[in-house]
């Protein structure tokens, strides 16, 4: 879990209270919402993501 | 594994013998995780099928660069230098991130070949564990380590 907090700190330089809430959001609900981005930051945050091999994906909002 | 010294660009960590030797029969396995692991969408369409593909590009490519600078590790001989109680390994920060994905590809990678269990208590109860498990929870060993030292 330390990892995943880790990575968000790297990858959306955030603080790591920020990415601790992320982490724990991912860790008990199986998911969060990182970021709500265009088209083009978003495929780049989920290769970052991803190149952490973290599960990452991105969904249009509905 | 712990931390002996930092500075403003490199960090040293002294290993045992044992430490040693399990952290390069690690970083030799890399990469573990197949390259189709991973989506860019949970649902697909035919719009997001450039996306998918441009995705998977970039990933393998990143991976090849990290397999060429794992075999370069793998067989620097100054990599680590001996001292009287193991072995001291000096990172740029750029490395130990690049080592932070190392290993979690290997962690990521065993619990798939494991079938990507969600119980992994019954698996480490008996006699024998799975050595996907055990190279699971090393990989795992040595990315506390290192995130604790940096971080702490």
């Amino acid at each position: 879990m330390d990892y995943v907090t880790h990575v968000f700190q790297v990858v959306f330089g955030w603080q790591r209270k920020k990415a601790e809430f992320h982490m724990k959001q991912v860790h008990e609900q199986g998911k969060s919402v990182l970021t709500r981005e265009s088209m083009e930051k978003a495929e780049h945050y989920v290769h970052q993501l991803q190149r952490y091999n973290l599960h990452a994906t991105m969904e249009r909002e509905e | 594994m712990k931390l002996v010294s930092s500075g403003p660009a490199n960090h040293t960590f002294l290993l045992a013998d044992r430490e040693r030797v399990l952290l390069m029969q690690l970083m030799g396995m890399y990469p573990r995780v197949p390259a189709a692991h991973h989506k860019a969408t949970r649902a697909p369409t035919p719009q997001t099928a450039e996306t998918e593909r441009l995705l998977k590009d970039a990933l393998s490519e990143q991976q090849q660069g990290s397999r060429k600078i794992a075999a370069a590790f793998l067989n620097d001989p100054g990599r680590f230098r001996k001292r009287e109680h193991g072995w001291d390994l000096t990172l740029t920060d750029t490395e130990v991130e690049w080592l932070l994905e190392i290993l979690n590809d290997i962690r990521v990678g065993s619990w798939l070949a494991l079938g990507a269990p969600e119980d992994l208590e019954s698996l480490r109860v008996g006699e024998e564990p799975p050595i996907d498990l055990l190279f699971m929870e090393l990989a795992g060993f040595f990315q506390m380590q290192i995130i604790h030292a940096i971080e702490h």
